[in-house]
């Protein structure tokens, strides 16, 4: 805009400034038009922003960490005010803290797992995750057999019944590493491990960058483009700050081993929908949990060992494997 | 602003080089322009925040998987210690039946009673593999020895060792409740409450559908496309738009 007008004035304009030639003047004109549209293509998502999701109480919030108890009621009691507002519920909304001398760690059977993705939507259901756009935490791949690189995998499977014998299935979720290269690039420390070994985030402290995003190597975490939409009967009331409370646009979430239900001792929603067993869940400072027997007794491995991430989610086998008719034998019902 | 200042020195030296004026008011004049340019960038962005927003309801077409899909628990119910079952709409015990009739069934003719077991497990096919013959309340081990029907898995143990010994390890099976006895109940569910012992393998079964979402990579099966994958497909509907990549289905 600012060019035409010196356009229209000519080149005396610029011969009265000295320094600033008109080549100069249009270049930085032109320049900054540019930058502000590049700067208001950028911004225009935020005209879809929901503003009852923002708050001063909440803008003004604290560090997840450097809240005190009273400063954490606080908070809650501000989300809970807009949730009701929002999906006319009342939730039950707590801050649960780890418990001492647990370290949690998932196991999963690819021997026994069918691909039904009953786990996916189980932990829809229980996480309040978007159902439009839809964002799901995991992701089942159905594997050609004899290879574990997942770039041979597919999401998309659409088959009348599962398993398909020539595939196995391979869910993916949140590994919650130990060396969590999504908790190192955060620029604000909105996200980090906890001692009970679950990386989590906080939504409210979360700038929406997405490096975590660009880091993980499992594609564990989900950004939310728009603002996340929940039917309000299918909310699940009973909820923790950094869990499954409602998300709002612009921050990242990821499973985080149902930790609202897991930290008081129950499991997580993908374990108890799986009618499988394939899926195992655990204390592993308890030599005797579930979880430690499998590390100890079967062939277990990590997705992308090489990559140094440390996950706290094991795969493993059964020494003869049902879906696959292992033998003769297998098909007359060993499994 | 150091890119701005980078720049003002550039074309000062440009100027200085031309022999064009002394470039001081030409300084005063790009600094002015430059502190324009920051609050120009605040206001645009603070109207993009509070000038324009739009408030969307939290309501959304869910994807169609229906609740009873999702309920936790056993497959199957299995039978307890003694065994019922229903029989003309009435829960009845085994010995009901049979301490009034002696079976005569010799595995050589169709079953007349019991139609709806279909066996497709062990060697022989035959009831007497497993139920006892004589005592229909219990389960006979190889040795002889009787079992009631809540410790089955000592009689499936007797062929699927390694089975056994992953289920008391509590690597085989499913476990429900609590994930540490000291917080409560650790409720590890028996061998016939997902398998049916007469049919123990699984059925295929019918998956929920598929993602909707992003990073979900290509589709590679026979069905092609993108149709499928369009993560704002109710999004785009629910505005009255059309999905682009044609995903409303
Ligand atoms: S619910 Fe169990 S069997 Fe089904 S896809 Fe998930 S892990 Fe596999």
């Amino acid at each position: 805009m600012s060019h035409r007008i010196y356009e229209g004035h000519g080149d005396p304009v610029c011969e009265t400034r000295p320094g600033l030639t008109r080549r100069s003047f249009l270049r930085r004109g032109v320049g900054t038009a540019g930058g502000l549209a590049a700067v208001a293509a950028a911004l225009s998502p935020l005209r879809d922003f929901d503003a009852s999701e923002m708050s001063v109480a909440g803008f003004l919030q604290k560090h997840y960490k450097e809240m005190d108890a009273q400063e954490m009621e606080a908070a809650l009691d501000r989300i809970r005010e807009q949730v009701e507002a929002r999906y006319e519920v009342r939730p039950e909304i707590r801050d649960i803290k780890p418990m001492d001398g647990v370290e949690f760690v998932y196991a999963l059977n690819l021997s026994r797992c069918i691909g039904c993705r009953k786990c996916v939507h189980a932990c829809v259901a229980e996480n309040n995750q978007s159902r439009d756009p839809e964002i799901q935490y995991i992701r089942v791949i159905e594997m050609p057999r004899g290879t574990t690189d997942v770039e041979h995998g597919d999401h998309h499977y659409e088959r009348a019944t599962v398993p398909d014998e020539d595939h196995y299935y391979m869910p993916v979720q949140c590994h919650q590493c130990a060396n969590p290269p999504c908790v190192k690039v955060c620029p604000v420390e909105a996200t980090w491990s906890e001692p009970d070994g679950i990386v989590v985030i906080d939504y409210d402290w979360c700038i929406g960058c997405r490096y975590c995003e660009a880091a993980c190597p499992y594609w564990a975490r989900r950004f939310n483009f728009t603002t996340p939409k929940i039917p309000k009967d299918k909310l699940n009331p009973n909820m923790s700050y950094l869990s499954n409370r409602p998300r709002s646009q612009g921050v990242m979430e990821k499973c985080h081993f149902c930790l609202h239900r897991t930290r008081q001792g129950k499991m997580p929603a993908c374990l108890e929908i799986c009618p499988t067993g394939s899926r195992k869940f655990g204390n592993v400072l308890d030599p005797n949990s579930e979880v430690s027997q499998i590390l100890r007794t079967k062939r277990v491995f990590v997705l992308k060992e090489q990559v140094g991430t440390l996950p706290r989610f094991f795969y493993y086998y059964d020494e003869r494997d049902p879906i696959s008719g292992y033998s003769d034998e297998a098909k007359g019902g060993q499994g | 602003m150091e890119h701005e200042s980078g720049r003002v020195e550039q074309e000062r030296g440009k100027d200085a080089a031309g022999g064009r004026g002394s470039g001081i008011e030409a300084e005063e004049r790009v600094k002015i322009f430059g502190w324009l340019v920051g609050p120009g960038f605040v206001l645009l962005a603070l109207g993009m925040v509070f000038g324009l927003s739009s408030g969307d309801v939290p309501s959304a077409e869910s994807p169609s998987v229906s609740a009873t899909a999702l309920v936790a628990g056993p497959l199957r119910e299995s039978l307890k210690d003694p065994p019922m079952t229903e029989i003309g709409g009435i829960e009845q015990r085994c010995i009901s039946c049979h301490q009034l009739f002696e079976s005569l069934w010799d595995g050589s003719k169709p079953l007349r009673q019991h139609m709806d077991v279909q066996i497709k497990h062990g060697v022989d096919g035959s009831c007497y593999g497993c139920h006892s013959r004589e005592n229909r309340e219990k389960l006979e081990l190889k040795g002889g020895e009787l079992v009631s029907f809540t410790e089955v898995a000592r009689l499936c143990g007797e062929c699927h060792g390694p089975v056994l010994r992953d289920w008391q390890r509590g690597t085989h099976g499913k476990t429900l409740g609590y994930w540490d006895a000291n917080l409560g109940e650790v409720r590890r569910l028996g061998c016939t409450e997902c398998h049916d012992p007469h049919s123990p393998a699984y059925e295929g079964i019918i998956p929920l559908p598929g993602p909707h979402t992003l990073r979900m990579g290509e589709r590679l099966n026979e069905h092609g496309g993108e149709s499928n994958r369009n993560p704002l497909r109710y999004w785009q509907e629910n505005k009255g738009h059309k999905a682009e990549s044609g995903g409303s289905h």
